[in-house]
């Protein structure tokens, strides 16, 4: 399976909070903090478990055409960093 | 008999209590903690104790602290052992108010006031930031001095709580500050330990007690040498997060604080200040304190 077809998904146990389209997730349990800028509020917000990385650069690429030839670089940066938070876990 | 006094020391929900007696423990008392409002537990020790003690005593040859029944030092009656033990004392102390805060946010920070803008400065760092030099350089500038180390907002407020302490500057970071401030003419009250000293608000110009202010401008300083001068506004979201990591008491608080903190983060504008040295920020301070 590539990186490109897994399905990832919020893990549960953090705290939100939306300030001016950023978002603050906080785990208290573990005690850890990350700060999503708008981009990664968007991807944050469509790890469902039911979507693959794919379908979530293609959702993004057409709600931002202009910026289409980076948001897969952007995308997968951003779950990888998901992924080193422990934020994410995948389908 | 030694009459034993005690200071009451109460901040950020947390207390504890400081006995004392002899001359020069009460002369050290009072230049720590002579600036913290006096309280109702202030005066001559009757009973009912706080759940922490201190006690310092000078019997005229050695000095003496205890925290209960713990000897933290005992010394000759000497400048040097003054300085130690104050570094013991102010050490020890700070860190059991931060223990055992509650009822708000308590960050290790500095905070100034400018009343020329009518607003208070919240200078959140980590250990080594440079809030402490930062803070003495802006005393001289004609800002108000309030705290080096500690800062509380009550839950829900709008204002913030500063620790008066005299300010614990690094010997290291002496040399930045020679140009603007003649240590020699004030060596008198300056009471220097092995690796830092202590420097009375008064000595920088901040004669005024002053503990408590509104919230302003959150500013999060580094001082980097050799660095260029870097003013960065900091998105609300990145403010909470910096926030975040320079809340000392989270462990006390209902969910770690974190509401609390996006609610100060909101409320108040935010910059990430890095500078190389104050000749960078003499000719840029009032745009700075602007908030530009």
């Amino acid at each position: 399976m590539t990186f490109e077809s897994r399905r990832p998904c919020r893990k549960s146990g953090y705290q939100l909070e939306s300030i001016d389209g950023e978002l603050l997730l906080f785990h208290p349990a573990q005690a850890r903090m990350m700060y999503c800028n708008e981009t990664a509020s968007l991807i944050w917000q469509l790890c469902d478990g039911t979507r693959t990385v794919d379908e979530i650069v293609t959702l993004l690429s057409e709600a931002f055409p202009e910026a289409e030839t980076q948001i897969a670089e952007d995308v997968r940066a951003t779950l990888e960093q998901f992924v080193a938070h422990g934020a994410i876990g995948f389908g | 008999m030694r009459v034993m006094r005690r200071k009451l020391v109460s901040f950020a929900g947390s207390k504890l209590s400081i006995e004392y007696s002899g001359p020069r423990a009460a002369a050290l008392v009072d230049y720590l903690y002579g600036r913290v409002p006096p309280g109702p537990g202030d005066g001559v020790v009757d009973k009912g104790a706080s759940p922490l003690v201190y006690r310092l005593a000078d019997d005229g040859r050695r000095l003496t602290l205890c925290r209960g029944e713990t000897l933290l030092f005992d010394g000759l009656l000497a400048t040097q052992s003054e300085a130690n033990l104050a570094d013991a004392l102010l050490g020890d102390s700070c860190h059991h108010l931060a223990k055992e805060s509650r009822g708000g946010l308590l960050f290790h920070a500095a905070a100034l006031v400018d009343r020329a803008r009518g607003r208070g400065l919240l200078f959140p760092g980590a250990i080594g930031a440079g809030k402490t030099t930062l803070a003495a350089w802006l005393a001289l500038q004609g800002l108000t001095y309030l705290t080096d180390e500690l800062v509380f907002v009550p839950e829900g407020a709008d204002e913030m709580h500063a620790f008066p302490r005299p300010l614990n500057l690094k010997s290291s970071a002496e040399p930045a500050l020679s140009p603007y401030f003649d240590f020699e003419a004030h060596e008198a009250a300056i009471l220097r330990g092995p690796g830092a000293s202590l420097i009375p608000p008064a000595s920088l110009g901040s004669h005024d007690v002053v503990s408590r202010s509104g919230v302003g401008l959150l500013i999060f300083p580094r001082y980097v040498p050799n660095s260029d001068l870097v003013w960065q506004a900091l998105s609300k979201a990145q403010a909470g997060l910096a926030l975040m990591e320079c809340l000392v008491n989270a462990r006390n608080l209902p969910g770690h604080g974190f509401a609390e903190i996006a609610r100060l983060a909101r409320a108040t504008p935010a910059y990430r200040l890095c500078y190389g040295g104050f000749d960078q920020l003499e000719d840029r301070l009032e745009m700075l304190l602007d908030g530009l």
